[in-house]
This record gives C-alpha cells, structure tokens and sequence, in this order.
C-alpha cells in the first residue's frame, strides 16, 4: 500500500471517528438545546442570542472533544475554569442589579434575599434536626437559588456522583484549578497530612454553628467571599472577617494552588468537600485501578489534584474516598490501568462503557447546572465590550 | 434540690452543644479506647462538677455578700472564655503524653507517669463548666438566695447530675482510630480554641 | 452472583443519568415537596419571628413579631423583638412606644428618623434591653430590640 492509499485509509477512519463522536455527543447537543432555553425556544435579544449560540457552542465542543479524544481530564478542566470565571462576573452582576451592592447587612438577612450556597450544608443538619429551622438567611422556596431548591439539587449531585460534585458541579472549584494549572513545574510539596485538615474544618463548624445557631464558615472563614458577597464593612470586626476572606482566597485559590499545582482550597481546606467525600460511600461510580496493567510508577500519586490516591490506596487498587472523579488520573496513566468503575462490576473490564455511563449524567448535571451562568457571564462580557457597562 | 436536676436534666442537652466543641476534639486527638475514654471522661466530669461548685459559692456570695453587677460575670465568663482557649490552643501543640507543666497542682504532676495528663483535662471541664446557658443562669438565680452556702453546692451538684446523663456516649467516639483521627482532633481544638479566644475577647471588650 | 451484582450495577448507572435529569426537571415538585415532608422553615432569628399582632394606621401598618429566643435545645436568655414598618405613607419620623407582649402595658418607646439615620429610645420593661438596630428592608423598615429572660 503507497503513501497516498495510506493517507486516505487514515482520513476516512478519522472522518468516521468524528461521526461516530458526533453522533454519541448527539443526546448532549439536544438534551442541553433543551434545558438551556428551558423548552422556550431562542432568546430574541441579539445580544442574549449571540451569547447563548456562543456559550452552547463552547458547551457541546468541550464534550465533543472529551469523546473525540477519549480524555476527560483536559476538557472537563476547561468547561469547569471557564465556569467558575463566569459564575464570579455573574453572580457579582446579579448581585448588583438586584440589590445595588455585593455587600450584604442585616437588611438582607430580614429580607430573606440571600441565595443558598451548597457549602452551608453541612452547618444546617444539627440545628435542623433539633429545631426545624434553617439557620440560613434565604429562601425556603422562592427567588433565585432558594433553599430547597439548592438541597434538592445537592441531594441529585450526591447519589449521581457524590464527591465529583467538586470536579463537575461546584461553581467555585473551577478558581482553584484554573491556578493550579498556571504553573507547569511543582514549587512547594505539601504534606498529604494537611488533607484531614478539612475533616477538622467540617467538624468544628458543623459543632459551633449548631452551638451558635449561625452558619460558622460563612460568617468567618469562607474565601470566596472575596469573589462572591461578604458583608459590608461597618465595623471593627467586619473589618478582620474581611482580611480573613482576602487572605485565604490569596492563600488557597491563588498562591498555593500555582506553587503546588495542587487544588489546594479543594483538597485541603474546604469542609463541604470533607463532608460530600462521604457520599462516596453511597455513589455507584468510583474510581478504581486494575493491578494487573499498573506499572506501580506512582505518577498518579503524584499527579492527583486533590491528594486522593495514595501508596496504600494504590495497593487496594482504588483512589480514596475524598476523589473528585476529575479524570486526571486515568488520563495520565501510561498503563491505561486506572478507569471509571461502576461498583458491583469486574475491575477493567468495559472501562468505555463504563466511562460513558459516568461522563454523560456528569456532563449533562455540569452543563444544566453550569450552562445558563455560562450564558449569563458571556452576555455580562460582551454588554461590558459593547456598551461599557455590565448592565 | 429537684429543681436544680430537673434543670440539669433540662439544659444536658444544651450542656452537650457547648461542651462537645470542648471535649470531642480531645477524645479524638487522645486516639485511645473506649474504656480510657470513660476515664477521661470522669476526669472532665470533675472539672465541670468543679466549675459548678465554684459557681456555687460565687453565686452564694454573690447573693449575701455582694451587690450584683452585671461586669463581674461578664468578666469571669469573658476570662473563662479566654483561658479556655488558651488551654485548646496549647493542646494542640504540645504532645499530650508530657507530663504537665502547672507546678502549683503538684498531686497531678507526676513525672514517673506520663500517660497521667489530667491537669489538662480538669482545666478543660472546669472552663467549660462555668459556661452560661439559660437554665444555668436560673440555677445561678435560684442558688445565690441560699442563705446557707452548703445548699448553695447540693443544688448544682444536682444540676450536674441532670447534665451527666447526656455525656455517656461520648466515650465510643474513641473507638476511631488511627492517626488521622487524632490529627483531625488537633486541628479541631485549634480551630474551636481560636473562637472562643473570639468571643471571650469581644466580652472582655463589652460586645 | 458477579453477573447480578454486575447487572445491578448498569441498571444503577443507567438510573443515574434519570436522577439528574429529574433534579432538574423536577425541581420545583421536588423542592415542595421536600418543605412539605421536612416542615422546615427559616430560623425566626433570621426572618424576626412568628407574626403577632397587627396596628393598622393611615397609609401605613405597624407588625409586631413575637420575641424570638431561639437555642439548640431550649430557649436562650437573651433574645429579641422585631417591629415592621409597612406601607407607602410610613410617617418621616416613626416615634411610638410599643407593647408586644400584650399585657396592657408599654414595654419600650422608639424614634427614628430615617432621614438622618437617628434614634432615640427608651426602655419602659426590665427585660427590654436596647435596640439593636432599626434597618431598611426595601421600601419598609424593621426595628430589632433586644430583650432577655
């Protein structure tokens, strides 16, 4: 067979690869057409219709090239930075229309305006249990990001995919991994102790906000503070909750993250995380390792963003329970050893299906959950170009 | 009497919220078994039985000798407050298996025995023994008008009676092992002992 | 057994990508139905309490909340009373003494000029405290005091 035969045998399997990718991504393409414009067709403004044709473009793209080129980590990375970015313009945005400021006081807890964040889970159980009430300033039902509307979502993330939450769905862990991936060569090495210091983050919250009827970590030691709303400074101590946000902001998502190449605020810090790292336990996918194809080279221990593969877990075969199932690991794996396992399934075998049958319900809560702040933060980015203001 | 165990029994559950942030951390960064967990515990009993009985006579004398003003208590909660963390604090960077250093309480300053720790866990049971919660602050009401400083202590005995019952399964919590655990336990009392080192400040300062 | 434990396993994996879609789809049933079955509402320290009772006055109404002293387990000594007040011809300075626990008698007096962000107040009741801060909440205004046991 000549060089031109070749050529041609290698560009009609390729032409048949993207086809065959197409068509697998198929289901994503409508299904996210659906949830995206929420069954009403369109936007009309030209604006809102350039961002939402943009913003689904990016979406579907990022999940044809996951199929396309059989790796999840690279991609997923780019949809999860790209969101976290946007989720920050919006929010903000948002915030500003609404309420004229990103600062919030008391007023805002008597108006019950604040949106629900997933990070106050862990903090409400005991106080809900014993009191019936919700130590949050929000809504139970109505207005944007309402409590029980945040549960319920939280509640699908966690029997979907339990901890991949922090890889696929939380709309702050993009910040953190968007850093870490700015510096190539490792600068500072942590010790994979620090990892429990989350447990012990979640369980002194979860015990003072139930000691003291507030959520502890949002009042105190939550570093997206700084990219989200913190509380007006009209005080003294309003003035050292603030140097405590912007300091760990600086520290966890953005200086540790570049020195380590670690997710630092993820794996080190954030009690949420701590807390999902259970429902591990409960979820049908995890992330497993055949020991008959390991090399036993230890470049996913090292590589792992978040600390969840160590030498003991290694020789369980298996990544511990604080994995984010972020993909890193099985695309880095010279051996092609390590995959996505559904549990009650013979390790390595129909690791394909068994990836599909993750990346799609993965793919599909990102982009549902993820997709319209994408939208949003494209029409703030380009009203911003167009008109010199985000509104 | 009934009436300050009926309390007890009434504020156990409110006793366990403020005494768990001080006593699980310790529990688990000691990492031991079930049974010496029990011990701890009895020892952390003490030290609450210790701060109730203290509160006792200042509730005693408060009520016949000294005019109530409401900067004292503040003041001794707010120094409470203070010395307990500290205590948290130090814990969490010392090595729990040294002997203790406070000399002045020599009967549980014992060289030849290094597992014997108790000064550290009294301290922590006697600060948080003198933690305000409502029904504490009746049984502080009801005390100080006991002419008589002995029914003055039989009532909180009492009323520590009524909070102990809500302390026993503390001690299973040791049955977790592992260092890790004990790390976690470590970084909990550094964290819980940076907050009431907070709130003990901001009461100092009248906030 | 492998082979049912395997079979289980898809079906599991299968179902997950319906549980995803019905987080979504199916939020707002969901949602309701979580409060319906929970019975779970905002911690009152936070909303200002169970309404008690309502002043209708010209234009505008005063609504006094039940004191809320919410604990873990029972109630805590120190606690708070919140007023609202509502309405479009809310007078420029609110100046009134106020009795909200029914018993006939007045518990604190209060001014505020919201213009200035003034206030005067006097406690008539030996649990009244203080007031702790008179905030705007939307176009109405919400006057918290402190009380203890």
């Amino acid at each position: 067979m000549n060089n031109l035969e070749t050529n041609k045998l290698k560009e009609v399997s390729k032409s048949k690869k993207i086809i065959k990718s197409l068509s697998a991504c198929i289901p994503v393409i409508l299904l996210s057409f659906v949830l995206l414009t929420g069954g009403k067709g369109l936007p009309k403004e030209p604006l809102m219709k350039v961002s939402f044709l943009t913003g689904y473009a990016f979406i579907n793209l990022m999940f044809f090239l996951m199929v396309y080129t059989k790796k999840t980590y690279k991609y997923r990375k780019i949809f999860f930075v790209t969101y976290a970015l946007l989720f920050v313009v919006t929010f903000m945005t948002n915030l500003v229309e609404i309420r004229g400021s990103i600062f919030y006081n008391q007023s805002t807890f008597i108006a019950g305006e604040t949106p629900f964040c997933h990070m106050v889970i862990p903090m409400i159980i005991i106080p809900a249990a014993l009191t019936k009430t919700i130590i949050f300033p929000g809504s139970i039902l109505n207005g944007f990001a309402s409590i029980a509307s945040m549960i319920i979502i939280w509640l699908g993330a966690s029997i979907a995919f339990g901890r991949g939450w922090c890889s696929w769905a939380c709309f702050y862990g993009g910040l953190d991994e968007g850093c870490s991936s700015l510096c190539k060569k490792q600068k500072l090495k942590i010790d994979r102790k620090w990892t429990y210091l989350s447990f012990a983050i979640l369980i002194s919250i979860v015990l003072l906000s139930a000691a003291t009827l507030s959520p502890v970590y949002c009042d105190w030691l939550c570093p997206f503070k700084a990219v989200t709303e913190s509380e007006q400074i009209t005080s003294f101590v309003t003035i050292i909750k603030a140097v405590v946000f912007y300091s760990l902001f600086l520290a966890l998502v953005i200086i540790l993250p570049i020195l380590t190449g670690k997710r630092t605020q993820c794996g080190l810090f954030c009690p949420f995380g701590a807390f999902q790292s259970f429902t591990n336990k409960i979820n049908i996918f995890e992330v497993r390792v055949d020991k008959s194809k390991c090399l036993n080279c230890k470049k996913c221990v090292r590589e792992c963003p978040t600390y969840s593969i160590d030498e003991n877990s290694l020789l369980n075969s298996k990544a511990l329970m604080t994995c984010t199932k972020c993909g890193k690991c099985i695309d880095i794996c010279t051996a092609s050893a390590i995959s996505y396992h559904i549990k009650g399934t013979s390790i390595g075998v129909k690791t394909t299906l068994s990836r599909y049958l993750f990346i799609y319900p993965a793919y599909i809560f990102a982009l549902t959950i993820g997709g319209s702040i994408i939208v949003n933060g494209i029409y703030r980015l380009l009203k911003l170009i167009t008109t010199g203001s985000f509104f | 009497m009934i009436k300050g165990f009926i309390l007890g029994l009434s504020s156990g559950g409110y006793c366990l919220a403020s005494c768990i942030p001080v006593f699980v951390p310790y529990i688990l960064s000691e990492g031991k078994k079930t049974k010496w967990n029990f011990i701890y515990l009895s020892k952390f009993m003490i030290g609450r039985l210790l701060g109730y009985v203290l509160f006792a006579i200042l509730a005693w004398i408060t009520g016949n000798f000294i005019i109530r003003q409401s900067g004292y208590k503040e003041t001794i909660f707010a120094m409470s407050y203070i010395f307990l963390s500290l205590t948290l604090i130090i814990y969490t960077f010392s090595n729990s298996h040294r002997a203790c250093n406070i000399k002045y309480l020599s009967k549980f300053f014992n060289y030849a025995n290094k597992e014997n720790n108790s000064t550290t866990i009294l301290l922590l049971g006697l600060f948080t023994g003198l933690n305000v919660c409502p029904p504490f602050v009746l049984a502080f009401s009801d005390a100080a008008f006991f002419t008589d400083i002995l029914n003055s202590i039989l009532y909180f005995i009492a009323f520590f009676i009524g909070t102990t019952i809500y302390f026993m399964p503390i001690p299973f919590i040791g049955a977790l092992k592992g260092k890790q655990i004990k790390f976690i336990g470590q970084m909990c009392s550094l964290i819980i002992g940076i907050f009431y080192m907070y709130l003990g400040i901001l009461m100092l300062l009248g906030r | 057994m492998v082979k049912v434990k395997a079979f289980l396993g898809y079906i599991a994996a299968v179902l997950t990508l319906f549980v995803v879609l019905a987080t979504f789809i199916g939020n707002d049933f969901f949602a309701k139905k979580f409060v319906d079955i929970t019975s779970l509402k905002v911690s009152p320290i936070y909303t200002g309490g169970e309404l008690c009772k309502v002043l209708p006055y010209d234009g505008y109404q005063v609504k006094i909340h039940k004191p809320v002293f919410q604990g873990l387990f029972s109630d805590r000594a120190k606690g708070f009373v919140q007023i609202d007040y509502e309405g479009k011809n809310i007078p420029a300075i609110i100046s009134q003494n106020i009795d909200f626990d029914n018993d006939g008698n007045n518990d604190f007096y209060i001014k505020y000029d919201p213009k200035n962000n003034t206030s005067e107040f006097k406690s008539l009741n030996k649990n009244v405290v203080s007031l702790e801060g008179v905030y705007k909440v939307k176009d109405n205004y919400s006057a918290r005091v402190s009380l203890k046991k």
